[in-house]
């Protein structure tokens, strides 16, 4: 038959969802090996800060799990956390399962790197040894498998409970089209400029803030790892993280406004938020939150006698407590290096055991820049102060200056009609504030709309 | 017609103080009271060993959490404190709806505020990241401070403070007139042995 011309032509000018079938389920399972995101192939699995750092989408930490996607879950009888064993061709693995949205059915992922035998102290026997299933033939993918559940439970170690917050995720994470954002310009939040009957800090000099793109957020974690190695923020170690006790000063939070087949999670990095109204400032008994001439919510750790107040009153929960000393007499396996304490930023302050601490805006980074500007007789310039994470994101997410300075990029980017803060109705004022993400979903493509 | 106090029989003091100081000192406690007593005693060396445990391991033997920051010290402390002011308010309602029957009950109750507050007055210190320092809440002014925070509640630290006095000086009058006589006529010579140690 000749080929039809005009109906080609209406093909070609309006792009539309191209009519391919969805594949068969397949019948058996298949498992995907891939890279971790932390360990890579296991050559990280001596490093502690990467063990226990979140992985950007399941926040899992000091291990891996078989990931398979909630209807297997639920064909299977599953939970997240049972053990199963799983055979193929003569070979197997055992570990926990985690229920991931997101993931194909029929698909078990599982990342390389964990279950090593001899690294150390640190990566002994932490994980699922993926090489024990993996062969030469079929280095990345292994068909038909056999999954036999064992009658155990071990339960997966991560930061944040995968959860989606009926309603408040639009909120705590507004995503605009491109659309609305060029229609109207801004996000709607009358709360933001709610009244107060505090009368407004007075800043002088210089009154620092930072605004975080969450647009081109990538959940990386390398501002996470940049603070750790800048702040000497202690590893805590599996049996902490267990009891909900992570140190991180920086977090980044999964916003997820889709469903469990096809989640739509966005990243928030979180850190202090330097509130103008902080709660935790007038809870503390031995004013230890306090609040300084330049805007930073400072915590004095020799003040503190560690009554947790402040952590209880804040309501974006960055601040962190030395439960144990974690990096100053009981660290975590010793953290496998004596060394471990030359490699300490000399300009921060290692905290002891009992005392709250949080992000600092890299306040020695602060006055690092002061120094050298006195130094020279001037003012600190517009971006001359870069905070850890901010130096390390590699998308540049991340915005951190002088607000009383009109030409700093800081003030430039809380004019943007992305801007947006996070839990404003609060009245708290924080200096850290967001800029809302965005979408530009194609209509005719099924389920991309919003 | 005479006052009812004044009409009233007279008691000579040696038969008063029999009547006061016979029950404690002529009565010696029986083999089940050793036995609770003791009972008692263990439990306050278990209290002394995990509070022992507590400063030596730290603060994280508490169960709590970065979300989750206050547990059973707090859940305790308040408790106590509850424990504390129901003495108090038996005492109370006793007295304001005049019942001729309240002393007895009052000294139990009375007693019952004084130990619970002490109870619930330790456990703000062992909630404490550092409880060596727990004096600073009282505001007093330390080397390493330029000042505090008037504007925090201090865990009603001058709260307690007050309960504590308060109760005392109640338990202690009323129990002044039982107590005096006891300390005058010192039965045993055993007693009076020790006390006479203490006081040298």
């Amino acid at each position: 038959m000749p080929p039809d011309n005009t109906t080609r032509r209406a093909v070609v000018t309006r792009p539309q969802h191209p009519d391919i079938a969805p594949a068969e389920t397949p019948e058996g399972l298949t498992i995907v090996l891939r890279p971790d995101e932390c360990l890579w192939d296991g050559s990280f699995a001596t490093n502690a800060w990467l063990q226990e750092c979140p992985k950007p989408l399941t926040k899992q930490v000091w291990g891996n799990a078989l990931s398979l996607s909630p209807s297997d879950a639920q064909r299977l009888g599953l939970t997240t956390g049972d053990v199963v064993r799983i055979e193929a061709n003569g070979r197997s693995v055992t570990g926990p399962v985690a229920v991931e949205a997101g993931y194909a059915p029929g698909v078990i992922g599982l990342t390389l790197g964990y279950g090593r035998r001899l690294p150390g102290k640190i990566g002994t026997a932490i994980g699922i040894n993926a090489y024990e299933i993996r062969s030469s033939h079929s280095p990345w993918i292994v068909d038909d498998i056999r999954l036999v559940k064992l009658d155990e439970h071990q339960d997966i170690l991560n930061t944040q409970n995968y959860v989606q917050l009926a309603g408040e995720t639009r909120d705590l994470y507004p995503v605009l089209t491109l659309a609305e954002l060029s229609r109207d310009g801004s996000i709607e939040h009358a709360a933001q400029t709610s009244a107060s009957l505090y009368s407004p800090w007075p800043y002088e000099s210089y009154a620092w803030g930072m605004v975080i793109d969450t647009a081109a957020c990538i959940g990386c974690n390398a501002c996470v790892l940049a603070c750790q190695a800048e702040n000497n923020v202690p590893v805590v170690g599996p049996e902490e993280i267990a009891q909900g006790r992570d140190m991180h000063w920086l977090r980044i939070d999964i916003c997820d406004q889709g469903t469990p087949e096809r989640p739509k999670p966005g990243f928030q990095p979180v850190p202090c938020m330097h509130c103008e109204q902080a709660p935790c400032e007038p809870v503390c008994p031995v004013a230890a939150s306090v609040h300084d001439s330049e805007g930073l919510n400072v915590q004095v750790y020799n003040r503190c006698v560690g009554t947790r107040f402040c952590e209880a009153n804040c309501p974006y929960k960055v601040r962190r407590f030395n439960f144990f000393a974690y990096a100053d007499g009981q660290e975590y396996a010793n953290l496998d290096a004596e060394s471990i304490k030359a490699q300490r930023n000399p300009e921060v302050t290692v905290r002891t055991r009992g005392v709250m601490e949080k992000c600092t805006y890299c306040i020695q980074r602060i006055n690092r820049g002061r120094r050298s500007a006195e130094e020279e007789g001037r003012a600190i310039n517009a971006d001359e102060i870069e905070t850890a994470c901010q130096a390390a994101c590699p998308t540049q997410a991340i915005t951190f200056g002088n607000l009383n300075d009109e030409a700093s990029s800081v003030r430039m980017a809380k004019q943007d009609p992305r801007h947006y803060t996070l839990l404003g109705n609060l009245g708290t004022r924080p200096r850290t504030t967001y800029l809302a993400d965005v979408k530009n979903p194609n209509p005719v493509f099924d389920g991309d709309a919003s | 017609m005479k006052h009812p106090w004044l009409a009233a029989q007279h008691i000579d003091g040696d038969s008063l103080t029999a009547e006061i100081t016979d029950p404690i000192l002529r009565h010696s406690p029986g083999r089940l009271w050793w036995i609770a007593l003791g009972f008692s005693f263990f439990l306050l060396l278990v209290t002394a060993a995990a509070i022992s445990w507590l400063f030596i391991n730290g603060i994280g033997s508490w169960g709590v959490n970065t979300t989750v920051v206050w547990g059973y010290a707090i859940a305790s402390y308040v408790w106590w404190i509850a424990i504390g002011s129901g003495g108090t308010l038996i005492s109370s309602i006793l007295v304001l709806t005049r019942q001729e029957w309240r002393r007895s009950i009052n000294r139990f109750a009375g007693s019952m505020t004084l130990f619970a507050i002490s109870i619930a007055g330790i456990f703000p210190i062992l909630h404490l990241g550092r409880p060596a320092y727990f004096y600073w809440l009282a505001h007093i002014p330390t080397p390493c401070r330029f000042g505090h925070n008037g504007a925090a509640p201090s865990y009603g630290i001058f709260g307690r403070f007050s309960v504590i006095c308060c109760s005392r000086s109640y338990s202690f009058m009323s129990a002044f007139f039982q107590t005096s006589p006891l300390c005058v006529i010192g039965p045993r010579e055993e007693w009076d042995e020790s006390f006479m140690a203490l006081s040298r």
